[in-house]
């Protein structure tokens, strides 16, 4: 090995910048001791900083800015809540299960803390506490610091008010004239709040070039997935990369879900930034999706549906991320390894409170590290009863299918293969 | 006729280590009949789920109306009579009666006319379980998207479609 493998694949690589050069933010980070009397600006503002602000911020897709003191104390209660629920920050793997990068899950006690803070009044505190405001890059920019390469943009599509969801596959060349790695790869929907996710493929004419394990027929390789909630991309450290070949055209899907009240016109672009020429990864990364289309059935009204689907690795494998994806009664799911010989599942992955319109890609700590022959194992779980308060029917049995009102049960795994030799040499560093 | 066969090899003398071997082929061979057997005769106990797959309006107005179903068991399962009926007019309207082993998109394709409020759901009483399909036919939500809704009509003759029917389906159409 000539590289960290304690990193490969960064999601909000410039988020974790910028939690990391703020002493106030690593100290909310450790969330150790609950203050007897919190204040907004010692210790309310560096957890928001943390965990909130990436989204809670002007011009952003969510409801409210949380940068001051003015805009959060109408929200304290609010914010009470969401974060004892554990509903904010959108994060739903089970914290006892994995470790991942950039988790911005609160702890018992920032949750506590804020809790204490707002059964106290919400008092502002001494603004000399505060720590100095985070310089977040502006929004409709790229996130990683640099302009891409290359950009493709789909064509314009309007979506009306109550309209039927859409799924426009427009297609466009690279211009590329020779083979190139990705460095990062970033979706950027014109319009977020009808863009429910974007999937980014690779597709070529030509017979050669292997398709990836699972992916729809034509389709050479799937580039990136953006579901809601995902608006910063997929970061590749050196070493590790997608390839996308010069004859490669770029194929996006997007779903477009209307919404009630207003019409939007979406431009949706796909920004690349690829290592120099000539570049060399050592290892090329590629997804899967783990599912079992042919065997999901929730009856109607059910409240816990599992079904399972499973995946054999055939060489040694690092699993470098999971991502659940499911639609509105979406309720759990799990990813197990099954190593060969083993008779006991490993889980690796627990996400145990799906959110259909959350849905993060969990990027481990440290890639997973597999033998060939390791059986991955996905089990979901969909809540089809009148209790799930994002059922759109309760009333109805639900199949597989394309519109959100139909369901999926995919687990996205990001993985690479290594050599036996590769494994060996990992199995006696563990 | 396995029987017959492994008798034949049974009854041929040979050494203890062949005799062995084939008594335990004898066995196997006999399990395998038996599961066989099971299987001929296998009763389908599994509910049918019948699922409104959604619907399409057409420019004259009028509405195309999908209905599909999943069958859970391994095995075709019939169901007719009163026990296979389309609620609120019409209970027969030429809906499966032969329900495949999985999911089956598109399986009754019908057109109610322009100005038709008829939202018939469709209800399977099989295994002791009663399947309806919603009543929340016109929910945006179940509006087929295109290749849906190209998959639906494929094959069908929908211009001169009888109202409120299941559609016959060309034969290349039909294994959906």
């Amino acid at each position: 090995m000539t590289i960290s493998l304690s990193s490969v694949r960064v999601r909000a690589a410039v988020l974790s910048a910028f939690v990391a050069a703020s002493p106030a933010l690593a100290a909310a980070n450790e969330g150790g001791a609950v203050p007897e009397h919190p204040t907004f600006t010692r210790d309310v503002l560096p957890i928001l900083q943390q965990s909130c602000q990436t989204c809670h911020r002007p011009d952003m897709f969510t409801p409210m800015s949380l940068l001051t003191y003015e805009e959060v104390r109408p929200w304290a209660r609010s914010i009470r809540q969401r974060v004892e629920e554990r509903v904010m920050p959108p994060w739903f793997a089970d914290r006892t299960v994995g470790r991942y990068r950039d988790d911005p899950s609160l702890s018992e006690a920032q949750i506590a803390t804020i809790a204490r803070w707002v059964d106290q009044g919400a008092p502002r505190g001494n603004p000399a506490d505060a720590p100095p405001p985070v310089e977040w890059p502006a929004v409709d920019t790229w996130y990683h610091g640099e302009q891409p390469d290359l950009v493709v943009t789909s064509p314009p599509v309007v979506v009306p008010p109550n309209s039927t969801e859409t799924y426009p596959e427009p297609e466009m060349s690279t211009g590329l004239t020779e083979d190139r790695y990705i460095k990062w790869i970033q979706v950027m929907p014109g319009e977020s709040r009808v863009v429910h996710h974007v999937l980014v493929y690779a597709v070529r004419d030509a017979e050669d070039g292997a398709a990836d394990d699972g992916a729809p027929s034509g389709v050479r390789q799937l580039l990136a997935n953006r579901a809601r909630g995902d608006f910063v991309g997929d970061y590749f450290e050196d070493g590790y990369a997608r390839l996308l070949r010069k004859d490669d055209r770029i194929r996006l899907q997007l779903h477009y879900l209307p919404d009630d009240e207003r019409s939007f016109t979406d431009q949706t672009s796909v920004g690349i930034k690829f290592y120099p020429a000539g570049y060399e990864p050592e290892y090329v990364v590629r997804t899967r999706a783990v599912s079992n289309a042919a065997d999901l059935i929730i009856p109607p009204g059910a409240a816990n549906v599992r079904s399972d689907a499973y995946f054999t690795l055939t060489e040694p494998t690092r699993i470098i991320s999971f991502q659940p994806h499911m639609h509105y009664r979406g309720r759990a799911m799990t990813l197990e390894a099954i190593r060969p010989g083993s008779s006991r599942p490993e889980v690796l992955s627990d996400v145990d409170r799906f959110a259909w319109d959350w849905q993060p890609t969990y990027v481990y700590e440290t890639p997973l590290t597999l033998p060939a022959g390791t059986v991955m194992h996905v089990t979901a779980y969909h809540d089809n009863s009148a209790a799930n308060r994002v059922n759109p029917d309760p009333d109805a049995a639900v199949g597989w299918g394309q519109r959100t009102i139909d369901e999926m049960n995919i687990g996205w795994l990001d993985y690479f293969h290594i050599s036996e030799d590769e494994y060996a040499e990992l199995q006696a560093e563990e | 006729m396995r029987r017959t066969a492994v008798s034949r090899k049974m009854s041929t003398p040979s050494c203890g280590r062949t005799s062995s071997r084939v008594r335990r082929t004898a066995v196997v061979l006999a399990l395998a009949g038996a599961v066989a057997a099971s299987a001929a005769g296998v009763q389908p106990r599994h509910p049918v789920y019948l699922i409104y797959d959604g619907f399409i309006a057409n420019a004259d107005g009028s509405l195309t109306l999908a209905f599909g179903y999943h069958n859970v068991n391994h095995v075709d399962v019939t169901v007719a009579g009163d026990d296979n009926a389309f609620l609120a007019g019409a209970v027969d309207r030429s809906q499966p009666t032969v329900f495949r082993p999985g999911r089956h998109r598109f399986a009754c394709v019908m057109v109610v006319p322009d100005g038709s409020d008829a939202r018939p759901q469709w209800r399977v009483r099989f295994a002791g379980q009663t399947s309806t399909t919603t009543p929340r036919m016109m929910d945006p939500l179940y509006a087929l998207e295109e290749a849906s809704a190209r998959r639906a009509v494929e094959g069908i003759d929908i211009d001169g479609a009888p109202p409120g029917t299941c559609l016959e389906r060309a034969a290349a159409g039909k294994d959906r």
